[in-house]
């Protein structure tokens, strides 16, 4: 099973559904379209996404999701509006606090990304790295950049990429996942060759293979649990008659 | 250790921006849209020299010393074994230590002679048989897809 959990969405992209025919014929088969948020929550957020995108692709499963682009603290008590909306939420922290209250206290979050084609502001530590995946949160890398964008990206998302590598080395499992990321069908790699890429930032061959494939199904599990049931572990099967 | 090892990588290029010819959904191209004949203009001496430009860029002199170097057999490697047109398929030979930093570089490759395409590589194998024979495994593969899909258009 691979997964791509990261395609931007918008609603004048006319090239959504070949991608998505694309991503199918590479071998992906779960993919998460994504729509942007940033700066502000609106007090009443609607997801623009609309339910079966591709109706043509029966056997592609399309999930939504939200990408928050923070770097208020104030903002995040807002998060808990989305989660019936979205599949999945993710956080894009711009600041270092947000990213340690995003590591240590944010509950309604499951996917952490950063904007790996800057230079980041902090520095990406193990504590902070350590304490988000003790709580099950994994951080995401955004390949299509490296092939599509220019030599300072390039070199930014390459370093980045280590040194978020080197952060999350343990016990817990790398907690990295890996999506593409991609605004064009051209900007989307093959799994096996997505994993032979994260060899060259630092990740084994097996950890890179799990981030294509069971890392990425832990999160859409995770925001599913979250989503429904109260903390994992009650959860409502049938409401019967 | 004396014997030389090398690694044969099987590749397809795929076409993520060729127009669709699928008559039931036209928004959705279809797999054989994707998995388009090459233009002969891309001969495998063109191949061959975005492969090695695309090395260079990603890694440098380094990288291209490392992998078009003369080995001791004082024989030019990192070769184009076989490229077929109207597959898109192809054979590269690289030294065992190598090899997947030609794999990453055919990987960021983004297009050929202007057109984008996607470098898919397929197969990675220790003999240029084994290579081959899951080459025309994945042509007959491609034979038959086509078939069903003649049927499907046919009948829809």
């Amino acid at each position: 099973m691979y997964y791509d959990l990261n395609i931007p969405w918008s609603a004048d992209n006319v090239e959504l559904p070949r991608i998505a025919a694309f991503l199918h014929e590479l071998g992906y088969n779960t993919i998460a379209l994504s729509h942007t948020i940033e700066g502000k929550i609106p007090s009443t957020p609607i997801n623009p996404i609309p339910p079966n995108p591709f109706p043509q692709l029966p056997s592609l499963q399309v999930l939504t999701r939200c990408t928050l682009i923070l770097s208020d603290p104030a903002q995040t008590q807002k998060l808990p509006l989305l989660t019936p909306l979205y599949d999945i939420v993710c956080i894009r922290p711009v600041s270092e606090k947000l990213l340690l209250m995003a590591c240590s206290q944010l509950e309604h979050v499951d996917l952490i990304s950063l904007d790996f084609g800057t230079r980041l502001p902090f520095m990406l530590k193990h504590k902070i790295l350590g304490t988000a995946l003790a709580r099950g949160l994994k951080f995401e890398i955004s390949y299509a950049p490296i092939a599509m964008g220019d030599v300072a990206t390039r070199r930014n998302i390459l370093s980045n990429a280590a040194a978020l590598v080197r952060g999350t080395r343990g016990k817990c499992g790398n907690g990295i996942v890996i999506s593409s990321g991609a605004t064009k069908a051209v900007g989307v790699r093959a799994p096996v060759d997505v994993v032979n890429l994260a060899g060259f930032w630092g990740m084994s061959g097996e950890k890179g293979r799990e981030a294509v494939g069971v890392e990425s199904r832990s999160v859409v599990v995770h925001a599913e649990m979250r989503r429904r049931s109260w903390r994992g572990v009650v959860d409502l099967v049938d409401a019967g008659e | 250790m004396v014997r030389y090892k090398s690694r044969y990588l099987l590749f397809n290029i795929l076409y993520p921006n060729a127009p669709s010819t699928n008559s039931i959904n036209p928004s959705i191209p279809t797999h054989l849209d994707f998995c388009a004949p090459t233009d002969p203009a891309v001969t495998p001496q063109v191949l061959a020299s975005v492969v090695r430009d695309a090395i260079t860029l990603q890694f440098g002199d380094w990288g291209s010393g490392m992998t078009s170097s003369l080995s001791g057999n004082h024989l030019p490697l990192n070769l184009l074994k076989y490229f077929s047109p109207q597959t898109s398929t192809g054979i590269i030979r690289v030294s065992r230590d190598h090899h997947r930093l030609v794999w990453c570089a055919l990987t960021l490759i983004k297009e050929i002679l202007g057109k984008p395409v996607v470098i898919r590589v397929v197969r990675v194998s220790g003999t240029i048989k084994k290579a081959e024979l899951e080459g025309i495994k994945r042509a007959k593969e491609e034979i038959r897809r086509v078939r069903e899909l003649e049927m499907q258009m046919v009948e829809g």
